[in-house]
Formats: C-alpha cells, structure tokens, sequence
C-alpha cells in the first residue's frame, strides 16, 4: 500500500507525436499524483488536446513512455485501454458530449451499465450525483431540452459516477458563459475533492488556474511550469 | 425565383470545387451510387429486350414465308380446306395478286429420352415451292426471302426440303445427304436438297425453319385436304396500296365465315396479346427494381447532405444563394443518373443475353414456338431505359435538393443536429391516406383491351398504394421494438443504447425500414404466388394424373407443336393387351371471338369421370343431352369462363373447318395448364367436325400385373416418334416446366432484397456518420470498437426486425391481392392461398443475419476511424 502511495498515479516520460511529418508534442515530461489538480494552459494550436487524447489512451504516442498506476500504457491493448476507461479514466469535453438518445440520469448512469453493474447499485450513484450536481429535478430530461450549465453538470457526474483516479477535463468551461464557467469550475473542485480523484484541467480562464494545485503550460509541444 | 446574374458561373464553381472534389475524395461511394443506379436500369432494360425479343421470334416465324405479305388468309377453326383457294381466288375478282398456301407441321429430331423435353422443334413450313418462285415476278425482283434454287434432285429417298446453314452446321447435315426427323407419331427420312437463303435479305430465317413442299408436307402429315393459311402478295408498282386495299375489301365482304383477313401486323399483335400479362408482370417487377434503385440514391444524396451541411452552412453564410444550392444538388444527382444509366444500359444488354434464354423457354412451353436465342439491342427501350434512370435520379435528387438548400446559414453545429431525413415518413395518417386509397382500389375492374387483353391495373394501383403505406406506417414499430429492446438490455448496454436510438427513431430510419419493407413485402408477395400456384399445381395434378402411362408424339413439349398420334397408332395401343383403359383426347387451336383458344376433344366417360376427371368449379349432372335434346354439350376451363364471361347453361358457337357448331356449356372445370381458355367436346364430335381422327394425348391405365417398365420400353421399342412418360416422369416435367416460369420471378426477389438490404447499410453508415461525436464519446467512455459495432448491429437488427414484421404482413396482403386480384383477371385462375413458412423464415433469418452483420461491419469501420473532435 505504501509503496504505491509512493509512486505518481500519472507519468508521462518524453511523449512525441507528430501528424503527417508536423510534430505536436515534443519530448513531454509530465507527472501527477494522487488526488492531485492540475491546470494546463497554452495557445490553440499549441498540442493540449492531443496530449490529453494520448493520456486517455485515445491516441498513441509515437515515442516516448506513459504508465497509469504503475502500468506502462505500450504494454496495454486497445481493450485494455477501454477498460482502463470504463473504470479509472473519466473525461469531460468541451461540447458536453452526451448521448442525445439518453435522458440524463441514463446519460450518468451509462458507464455502470458498461461495468455491468446492478440497478440498485446504479440508482444509488446515480441519486447521490444528481443530488451533488442539482440536477434531481432534471433528471428525465433529454440533452436538447438542458442549458449548456446543466448538460456539463450531466457530463461531471457521469465522469464521477465510477469514482475514477483521474479525470481529463479538455476545456470544460469553453463553451460556457464567465459566470456558468465559474459555477462549473467550482463544482469540479468541490467533486474531484469529495471523491479524491486527480483532475488534468485545461483551461483558458485565469479562474481556473486558482483551484488547482499546479499549473503547467504548453507551448509548442512542450510543458513548462508557469508558476 | 431569384434572379442571379452569377447563376451558371456559381453552379460550376460548385461543380467543380464541391461536388467533383467530395467525389473524388470518396471514389468508392460514388462508383457504389452509380452501381446502383445502374442495375436498377440495368434490370429493367434487360427484362424489357427479353420480352422483345421473345416476341420477335414469334414475328420472324409470321412474317418469314413470302417476306412481308401484303394480306394473310386464316381460319377462325385454325386450318382450311384446300378448296379455299379457288373460292379466294373467286372473291379477288380480277385483282393481280398472288397466294401462297402455307401448311405448318412441326418436326423434331428422333431421340432416345424417355421424358422428351428441351427437344429441339423446327417448324415445317410447307409450300408451294413453284409458286413462291413467281414472287421474283410480283416484287420486281428486288426482295425474293425464300429464293429457293431447286438442284435437281438425285436418287432422292425422301421428300426434299431446304434448311438453314445455322441447323445444318449444329446438326451436320450436308446438301444432298438424308435426314431423319420426327413428324407427328414416326420418324421420316428426308432430303436435305439445300439451303434457304440467310443474311442477304432483310428478314432472316430463323435458325429451326425447314422448308418443304407443301404436296409433300400434306402427304407426310395426313393432312392432305387442308393448309393452315394461305398468305397474298400484291406485285408492287404504282397501284400497290390500291390494290391492297380493294382486295382487302372483297376477301372481307366474300368470306361468308369461311376465312379470317388480316395484316401481318395483326397477326402479330396476337401474339403479342397472347403473353401480355406475362410480359406485363415481368415488366412490372423491374420497375420495382428501379424503384428501390430510386430509394437508394435518395438515401445516398440524403446522407450527403448530411455529411457536407456544414460545408453548406459556410456556402450560405458567405452569400450563395439557396436556389444556386439547391440547383448544385440537382445537377449532381443528375449526373449520377447520366451515368448510371449509360453502364446500366451496357449492363443490361449483357444481363438480356442471359434472362432471354429463360423468357424464351417459358414462352416455348406456354404460349408459342420461339426460336430466340439473343435479344438485339433496341433504340426504343433504351430510350425508355434512360428516361426512367434520368427521371429517377431526378426525382431522387429532388428531396436532398431541397434539404440542403433550406440548411441555415452556420449555426447548426451547436446542438447534436439529428437530421428529420424524409418528413413524409413521420406522418402516420399519411400512410393511413395511402391504405385507404389502396382498399379503394382493390374492388377496381379489370382494363380490358380491345384484343382481349386483360390488364388488372387497379390490382396493380392497390399494390402501390399498400406498399407506399405499409412503408410509412412500419415507423409506428419503432417504439415497440425500442421497449422490448430496453427491457432485454437492462444487463446488455449496447442492446440499451441501440434501443434508445429506435425510441428516438428519425426519419432516415424510417427510410431503411420503408425500403426493407418494400422488398419484403414483394419477395414474400412473389413467394405466396409461387407457393399457391405451386400448392395448387400439385393438387390439380394429384387430380388429374392418376394414370400409369402418358404417351404423346415427341415435340410435344413445346406449345405449338402440331405433331399428333395417327389414329392407327393410338388404336394400336388401345388395344394393347397391357391396356386396361385408355383415355384418347386431342385439341386444337382455334379463334374464339377473335382470340385464341383450344377447343379439346375428349372421352366423356373416361376424362370427365368423377374418380379421375377434373377439379369441379362448377360439375355438370350429366354430359349427354336429354332425350329428344338435339345439341352438342361441353364443358369450359375456368380461364374461358373468366375470359369470355361465360355462364352454365350458354350456348357458343364454335368454328370448325366444316362450319359452325353450336356447343351449349354445362360446366367449369379448373386448368392450370394454359391461361387462353380451353372449350372441351366429345373427342369423336370434334373429330368429325375437323375431319381428323388424329390424337394429341393418351393416358393409359394398364392392367393390374402388367409390369409398368416393361410395358415402356416395350412401347419405346416399337413406336419410336412418341414420347412413353410414366406418371412420376410427366409430374417431374409439369414441375420442371412450372419452376423454369418462375426463374425470372426469382432472380428478381432476390435482386431487390439485396438493394434494400446495401439501403439499410447505406442509412446505416450515413446515420453513424451524423453520430460521429455519439461514438468518440462511448469511446472515451471506454467502449471498445467492438461493443460500439455490436450496438449498431442491434440498432440495424431493430431496422431490419421493423421492416420484417411489416414487409410480412404487406406481404400477406400483396399475395392475397397477387392471388385473388391480379392473378385472377389477368390470368382467370382460382389458386388456393398458401403462406410458404419455411421460405418466410428462411427469408426472416437471411434478412436478420446480413442485416446484423453489415450493421456490425460499419458499425466498426466507423468506430474504428474516430477521434474524439473538440
Ligand atoms: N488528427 C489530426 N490530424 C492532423 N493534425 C492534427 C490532428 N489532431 C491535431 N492535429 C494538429 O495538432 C495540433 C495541435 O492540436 P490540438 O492538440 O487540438 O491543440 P489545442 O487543443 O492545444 O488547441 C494542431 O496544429 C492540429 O492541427
Ligand atoms: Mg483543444
């Protein structure tokens, strides 16, 4: 036990990856700990999303290693990959991304049902989130029918309903108002606290930098620290 | 409509760098488009030179004897008296004209097969070899078709007769050497005294035509009184049409019921009148495919739409107008149909040479000798061919057309947009309107045309109606089917999230459904035909066959054979030791009201005897008039009845060549084996009345303890021009025969069932394409490509299992209206309904297992080509 408390939860060690012969990420070198919140700032353009897509095991790095508790990420097959998904790694997006078909307690409660897990267990996640993000009143509402503040409410709790170590937040704020932005930030402060769960935040907004531990920038491929 | 000064100049910006580029980026998909396309004109031009070509044989064999003769003289009762001539020749006057005396025989090569069928019949034509040598005279010499030089005949053993280089290459006969053929019941030896002319003039002779003498012909067939036509030709010249005319006028006016006047033209109308309904439902079956050829393209357009919206969106933005879209769209579904339809017609000529083959050999069995063998290229129907593909792709561009030009300006990234896709379909009480209207047109009467020709349109306006909307009702399963599928995926996430895409069924959905549907519904329509029939064949034949022994002159397959068993030779086998009782029957083909039917002549007591006679619609009490009654009784087959609104208890006239017999009809009895209606006399009544003693068929019950085998061979010994089948050999042939009318129909079925189901992966692909975002997500969600393929396979299985359950029920209703509607007044026939299970089934399992896996296939291609966007 010790000796994993020991070790970074997320370790990326001289990431490359490069599209078509243009390089987006070079050599990155990037560790987080358990529990630990990190912001990632950098112009667009500059490679944040493709590092988060490699960190999600949604893309490969072209060199470079990558181990996730303790795991190397070259060793994992793309099932793995999903599975490590399904039970560790949430994400949330800047356009929410939901299932249009799917109400929003089905929405949240997607990956359980992905886990297989039992409906009585799944309903008491999933009233304890709705409770945690205020969404109990909207809970039979289709996507369509929500503002952009309840839909990435919808998408935080569903990120949190497998209590994962780490959730990749790619923007969340982006497509929001100041005021909803920073009602949103909050909540995935307070949450990823409640639940101990390490947070990889990139964000444009000054605001965010505040409730993180760190914060990292990149610029052209590369992480330093801006602090 | 907005005036653009830039208009043409904007249209071919688009062209050229919109449209040309998406297609080049996505070769495949264009080339599948025009595929499509293209086999749906392909099928259609293909089964339209089929027919056509099929007819033609039948034209060739009319028109081939004195080229194209100005008048021909026939007889309602089929042949004529040789006595005719001089009266014809009365009733001319002083007119110039020449007459050529036609008797027509068929022979067939002699050979050992017991069952006898894909014989080869040449058709005999006897004439009046010096006479037809005088038409160098009449035609000034330009146009001779049988130009026959007569070599001086050496040592002949047999009467002479002049061939085609065609037989005599595939048969190896030589000029001068002998040949044996088959004429009527024995086999003759004839003389191959030379060659009829081929290519050098404008009508060729068919490949199987022998010419003969007709003195000759007349001796050779026992038919030494009688001709069948006698054909007259006008010398041409500057009175020509005149003349025509004037004789036409006193043939008419001095035929006192003796012969019949017609043009070659209306005797080839006859023929064509005669496979109509045939031709017409083989027609409409590939319209279907063409059809569902529309419905592709529609689907394909629509899905991109959908894929280059915000491509359109930016257009818009920046200025161009909807109608300059909307035209873009119109343009490039109009050139896939230029395209489509110029490969579709390559293809369909090659597709003709192969379903020519099987046309023809229905036609051959059912209706008339054929002699096709490959279907010419035809200007008109390809013109037709191409005007449907190009209105096709028209009509199918229209609808994405007019989607893409109402696209607003950006702003439609925003939310998830789920494209409606056909608005139509989401209207229930339009396909509500539709069934309404189709019941309406159920109770329709038949189109009669004016040669006796049935056409069961309002059958055909139901049909439309039902499958328009029994295809747009097929929505209102989606909520079951999502339901049911969400309670059974409560442990299965995949099976849950595909149900709550069919809960939130869209329009393009619907579309796969409707076209699934559609195909369904005709495969399974075409299976009930052919399940009745089959089902009703069988049991007509359980009926009517219950002899041990059938016994026919060889040729006799082919529907206009004229070979018959010689009286000698059917008494013969009567009195046969092995024989217990034989019945004797002939027929022959006569014009009843100006349309052909057979008049038969059987043994009343044997053929229409309760244990072994026909299926009763309607049974006579008796066949002998009452005492004192002086007339003739007979009884009709369903199809005259139905055909000539025919009652028990009417009296006809029927013409023989010793003038009219007044027959009153005493009841209805079922065939199946032709559809032209068949009136049946005594046998020896029809003999005296054709003065011709000769039999079509006999079937012989032998004597218990006589050896079935035996008595075969023993017969096949000693009478080697006739065909010995027992019963399982004859049953084997009317089901061969039966399956062979059906192999188009089939081939059809499975055509259109393979286009809806490339529709269904086609709304699939375009769907899951619109669902791009969906899909990354459940991947980040840490659904593997695998899961996200089964998911689709669902949603695709629920697709498939909506157009299933409708297409089955429309198809219930289709047969029914197939069976007792069309079938009935275009053909007069009463079938027993049959549902074919095992072919539904196998049908249900099919459809569900490839729907399942192009679902899974796509669903994995496009799960596997994702990033996670934003
Ligand atoms: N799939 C891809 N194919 C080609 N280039 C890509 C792809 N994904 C990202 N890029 C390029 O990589 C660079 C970094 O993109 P991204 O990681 O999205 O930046 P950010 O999120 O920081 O704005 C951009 O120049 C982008 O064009
Ligand atoms: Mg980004």
């Amino acid at each position: 036990m010790d000796a994993t408390q020991a070790v970074p939860l997320l370790v990326a060690s001289q990431l490359t990856k490069s599209f078509g012969g243009t390089p987006v990420l070079r050599a990155v070198d990037l560790e987080i700990g358990r529990g630990e919140c990190v912001a990632l700032i950098g112009p667009s353009g500059s490679g944040k999303s493709t590092l988060l897509h490699c960190l999600g095991g949604l893309e490969r790095p072209d060199g470079g290693s990558l181990t996730f508790d303790g795991q190397p990420f070259a060793e994992l097959t793309d099932e793995a990959l999903a599975d490590l998904r399904r039970r560790r790694l949430s994400s949330i997006f800047q356009f929410f991304h939901l299932l249009p078909t799917l109400t929003a307690e089905e929405n949240i409660a997607f990956p359980l049902r992905l886990l297989g897990l039992d409906r009585q267990i799944r309903e008491s996640r999933v009233n304890e989130l709705l409770e945690q993000t205020k969404l109990t009143s909207r809970r039979a509402a289709f996507p369509h029918e929500l503002s952009g503040g309840e839909q990435q409410r919808v998408a935080i709790a569903r990120a949190l309903i497998i209590h994962p170590a780490m959730i990749l937040a790619d923007e969340p704020t982006g497509n929001l108002d100041s005021t909803t932005g920073n009602v949103i930030l909050d909540l995935i402060e307070s949450l990823t606290e409640t639940y101990e769960t390490a947070l990889l935040l990139v964000t444009h907004s000054r605001e965010a930098t505040r409730v993180c531990h760190r914060t990292l920038r990149m610029r052209d491929g590369q992480l330093d620290h801006a602090d | 409509m907005p005036t653009d000064p830039l208009r043409p100049r904007v249209l071919g910006h688009l062209w050229s760098h919109f449209t040309w580029r998406h297609w080049c980026h996505t070769p495949w998909r264009t080339v599948i488009l025009i595929g499509i396309l293209a086999l749906g004109v392909a099928v259609f031009f293909s089964i339209r030179l089929a027919n056509r070509a099929a007819i033609a044989g039948f034209q060739l064999f009319s028109e081939n004897v004195t080229g194209t003769s100005d008048l021909v003289i026939t007889s309602p009762a089929g042949k004529l008296p040789v006595t005719v001539l001089p009266q014809i020749r009365e009733a001319l006057g002083d007119l110039p004209a020449g007459l050529f005396p036609v008797l027509e025989s068929t022979a067939v090569l002699p050979s050992d097969t017991v069952a006898g069928h894909g014989q080869q019949t040449f058709e005999m034509l006897g004439v009046d070899l010096a006479a037809l040598s005088n038409i160098v005279y009449l035609s000034g010499g330009s146009e001779v078709p049988l130009n026959v030089r007569m070599s001086p005949v050496t040592a002949a053993s047999g009467p002479p007769i002049y061939v085609t280089r065609a037989a005599a290459e595939a048969h190896r006969w030589r000029e001068n050497e002998d040949v044996q053929l088959t004429i009527d019941d024995s086999i003759h030896t004839l003389h191959v005294a030379g060659f009829l002319p081929s290519s050098e003039f404008s009508i060729q002779a068919p490949d199987r035509l022998i010419v003969i003498d007709l003195p000759a012909l007349q001796q050779l067939t026992g038919q030494t009184e009688e001709i069948h036509r006698v054909e007259l030709r006008i010398p041409s010249g500057h009175w020509e049409s005149e003349w025509r005319r004037v004789a036409r006028e006193r043939l008419e006016k001095g035929s006192e019921e003796r012969w019949l006047v017609e043009t070659p033209d209306q005797r080839r109308e006859s023929g064509r009148m005669m496979t109509q309904a045939f031709r017409l439902n083989l027609s409409i079956l590939s319209c279907l495919a063409l059809l569902v050829g529309i419905y592709l393209i529609l689907q394909a357009l629509e899905a991109a739409v959908v894929r280059r919206r915000p491509e359109i969106a930016t257009l818009r933005a920046l200025g161009v107008s909807p109608f300059a879209i909307r035209r873009a769209w119109q343009f490039e579904a109009l050139i896939l149909g230029l395209l489509g339809t110029v490969i579709g017609l390559l293809l369909g000529w090659a597709l003709a040479q192969l379903t020519v083959r099987a046309i023809a050999q229905t036609v051959n069995t059912l209706y008339y000798s054929n002699t096709t063998e490959a279907a010419a290229w035809h200007w008109g129907e390809a013109a037709l061919a191409s005007a449907l593909g190009i209105l096709a792709s028209g009509v199918a561009g229209w609808l994405p057309a007019r989607d893409a030009s109402l696209t607003p300006p950006a702003q439609m990234l925003q939310r998830g947009t789920r494209a409606d896709g056909l608005k139509v379909l989401l209207k229930p009480w339009v396909g509500i309107v539709f069934v309404l209207l189709a019941l309406a047109a159920h109770g329709a009467p038949a189109w009669r045309t004016a040669q006796g020709g049935v056409l069961p349109l309002g059958g055909y306006v139901a049909a439309f109606f039902w499958v328009a909307g029994a295809g747009i009702l097929a929505g209102l399963w989606f909520p079951c089917i999502a339901r049911l599928g969400g309670r059974l995926g409560q442990r299965v996430p995949e099976l849950f999230y595909a149900a709550s895409q069919l809960l939130q069924a869209t329009g393009r959905h619907r579309l796969a459904t409707a076209g699934l549907v559609v195909a369904v519904a005709m495969a399974g329509g075409m299976s009930i035909l052919v399940g009745s029939f089959e089902q009703t064949v069988q049991r007509w034949l359980d009926q009517v066959m219950k002899a041990d022994l059938f016994i026919a002159p060889q040729g006799s397959g082919n529907a206009s054979s004229r070979n018959r068993l010689s009286e000698q030779t059917w008494r013969a086998l009567i009195a046969d030791a092995a024989v217990a009782n034989a019945e004797v029957s002939q027929f022959h083909r006569i014009r009843y009201e100006g349309v052909p039917v057979i008049l038969a002549g059987v043994g009343f007591e044997g053929a229409l005897a309760p244990e072994s006679g026909p299926i009763w619609l309607e049974e006579p009490e008796s066949m002998d008039p009452p005492p004192g009654v002086d007339e003739i009784w007979g009884v009709m087959s369903e199809p005259f009845a139905y055909r000539f609104h025919h009652a028990v208890g009417d009296m006809i006239d029927v013409p023989t060549p010793t003038g009219v017999l007044a027959v009153r009809l005493v009841g209805i009895y079922a065939d199946y084996g032709n559809e032209f209606g068949t009136i049946a006399i005594e046998r020896e009544t029809l003999a005296r009345a054709f003065e011709d003693s000769r039999a079509a068929r006999m079937a012989i019950h032998l004597r218990s303890g006589e050896s079935l085998t035996e008595t075969q061979e023993r017969w096949a010994r000693s009478f080697p021009g006739m065909v010995i089948s027992n019963n399982r050999q004859l049953r084997e042939e009317a089901v061969r025969i039966f399956h062979q009318t059906f192999a188009v129909t089939h081939g059809l079925k499975w055509i259109g069932i393979l286009v809806a189901i490339a529709g269904l992966g086609l709304a699939l692909a375009s769907m899951l394409l619109e669902r791009s975002r969906e899909l990354a997500t459940l991947r980040a969600l840490g659904m593997t490509p695998a899961r996200t393929a089964r998911a689709t396979a669902w949603e695709s299985l629920g697709i498939a299992l909506a157009g299933l359950v409708t297409g089955f029920l429309l198809s219930v209703v289709l047969g029914h209206l197939i069976v007792y509607v069309i079938n009935r007044q275009a053909f007069g026939w009463t079938l027993l309904f049959t549902l074919p299970w095992q072919e539904f089934l196998i049908l249900a399992l099919g459809v569900c297992a490839v729907s399942g896996l192009v679902g899974y296939g796509i669903g994995r291609r496009q799960a596997a080509s994702l990033r996670t966007g934003g």
